[in-house]
């Protein structure tokens, strides 16, 4: 197996962008991360999407990208994995890389979602990432599902809802200082108390907007990343684990065990444990969510994740700073590309370009990407250069 | 929804029918075909019991355009 190198990033701004298509969108990303890598072309294109054929009504949109982006003829297939379906893309990029099958790859995360009709189509959309026979049947919505993991958080635990406002106020505090995100200013913890029910105790202060966006690396063989980049970042683990897609039918549902088995794999790999992490892109799409990975994950104690937020051990000096450029809630949470965004943002601080939210001295960062309620969960482990 | 997607889950929804793994005896609902015990495939009916309503998992819904407000929640089944 060869050593896996990132030596182009590109991201576009996320948001609503009504005047372009998820293809357009795919290709400003696509062109700027070729650029950094000083590349016109790879020998493949792996896109992350979750919802393009529900919500465009366009299936097949590698090839569309490809051809679009000016890379008629390339290898370039499509990877589902719900909202893990950018994370899914850059394992399958890395297994190309590092099998040397290929050479030059590049992975982009898309997502458009403002091409649904309304929010409640593009609720029902994501709700595609739920058991369809027992959870989404009744009803359930992926807000509502998380809706019945936080009450059940707050009883275990003894926790209140606004002990969860931490993890919303630290995602839009660092938001403020990333151009591409979505929200870029900073909230209270009193609008945090003030924000309207979603599903009760869920809000929308817990809730990560969904929005259009697009993020795009290109990857290479280790040996070779210095011919085309002097910021290459390594990736020191890929690691895929699933669980079962309803609470239902996990031994706790209050335990990600596939959240779990992904970071174990991935710390095996890198030969590192969480306590050598410098900084942790987690995957905020609810507050509870935020909390219940940090655990699984080995940052906190059972029950602990809510405490470690309250005690300001996520933020940029804390303990293990999370969602440094603004994270799902403030950065915004492009579904299917949501993955690669966490990447890119890790590669721009582990190179020391993160701006006014550099993590001093970060050498180690980890990425988490969560499908549906933690049926497929995708950990990565980049390095500095 | 298909009316098919409803026919074939007649009697697990009405009759809280599920499975017991004839290899090591775990009793699933609802049913599957492979046991996530053991993954042994021999299993047969199981006939569940409602024990109790899990506390505090009771959900209104906003989400569902028809019967509003509506309550979801998990219920323990007595085995």
């Amino acid at each position: 197996m060869r050593d896996v190198s990132i030596i182009g990033i590109g991201q576009t701004k996320v948001g609503e962008h009504w005047d372009k298509s998820l293809r357009q969108l795919a290709t400003e990303a696509i062109l700027a991360a070729l650029s950094e890598a000083r590349l016109e072309r790879a020998d493949a294109l792996y896109v992350g999407n979750m919802l393009s054929g529900k919500i465009s009504g366009q299936e097949h949109i590698a090839a569309s990208i490809a051809d679009f982006g000016g890379l008629r003829g390339i290898e370039a297939v499509k990877v589902e994995a719900a909202e893990s379906s950018g994370a899914a893309a850059l394992r399958l990029g890395y297994m190309a890389v590092a099998s040397g099958l290929m050479d030059t790859v590049i992975v982009c995360g898309v997502e458009k979602m403002s091409d649904a009709v309304s929010s409640a189509t593009a609720s029902a959309a994501l709700a595609l990432a739920v058991d369809s026979d027992y959870e989404a049947l009744h009803g359930l919505s992926l807000a509502a599902l998380n809706a019945l993991l936080m009450r059940r958080y707050m009883h275990e635990y003894g926790v209140k809802r606004e002990d969860l406002s931490p993890f919303t106020v630290n995602a839009h505090r660092n938001a403020a200082g990333n151009p591409y995100a979505m929200f870029p200013r900073p909230v209270t913890t009193e609008a945090f108390m003030k924000a309207p029910m979603i599903a009760d105790p869920v809000s929308l202060m817990d809730s990560a907007p969904l929005a259009d966006g697009a993020a795009a690396v290109v990857l290479c063989p280790g040996d070779r990343a210095r011919q085309f980049s002097a910021g290459a970042v390594r990736i020191a683990a890929s690691a895929v684990a699933t669980d079962s897609l309803a609470i239902h039918d996990r031994r706790d549902p209050l335990f990600l065990e596939g959240a779990y088995l992904s970071a174990q794999r991935a710390y095996q790999q890198a030969e590192v444990g969480s306590a050598d992490m410098d900084l942790f892109e987690v995957h905020d799409a609810f507050t509870i969510t935020a909390a219940l990975s940090l655990e699984a994950c080995g940052f906190a104690q059972r029950g602990q994740g809510v405490r470690l937020a309250q005690e300001g051990e996520i933020a940029m000096d804390g303990r293990i700073p999370i969602c440094t450029m603004g994270g799902l809630k403030a950065r915004g949470n492009p579904v299917g590309a949501t993955g690669v965004y966490q990447i890119v943002e890790l590669v721009e601080q582990l190179r020391g370009q993160a701006g006014l939210n550099q993590v001093k001295g970060a050498r180690l960062g980890m990425a988490q990407s969560i499908g549906g309620t933690g049926g497929t969960v995708i950990t990565h482990i980049l390095e500095a250069p | 929804m298909h009316i098919p997607r409803y026919w074939r889950a007649q009697t697990q929804r009405y009759s809280l029918t599920g499975e017991i793994c004839k290899q090591c005896g775990a009793r699933l609902f609802p049913p599957r075909d492979v046991c996530p015990e053991c993954r042994e495939l021999a299993l047969g009916p199981f006939a569940f019991d409602l024990d109790e309503i899990y506390p505090l998992f009771p959900q209104a819904l906003e989400v569902r355009e028809e019967g509003l407000p509506q309550a979801v929640g998990m219920i323990k089944l007595r085995v």
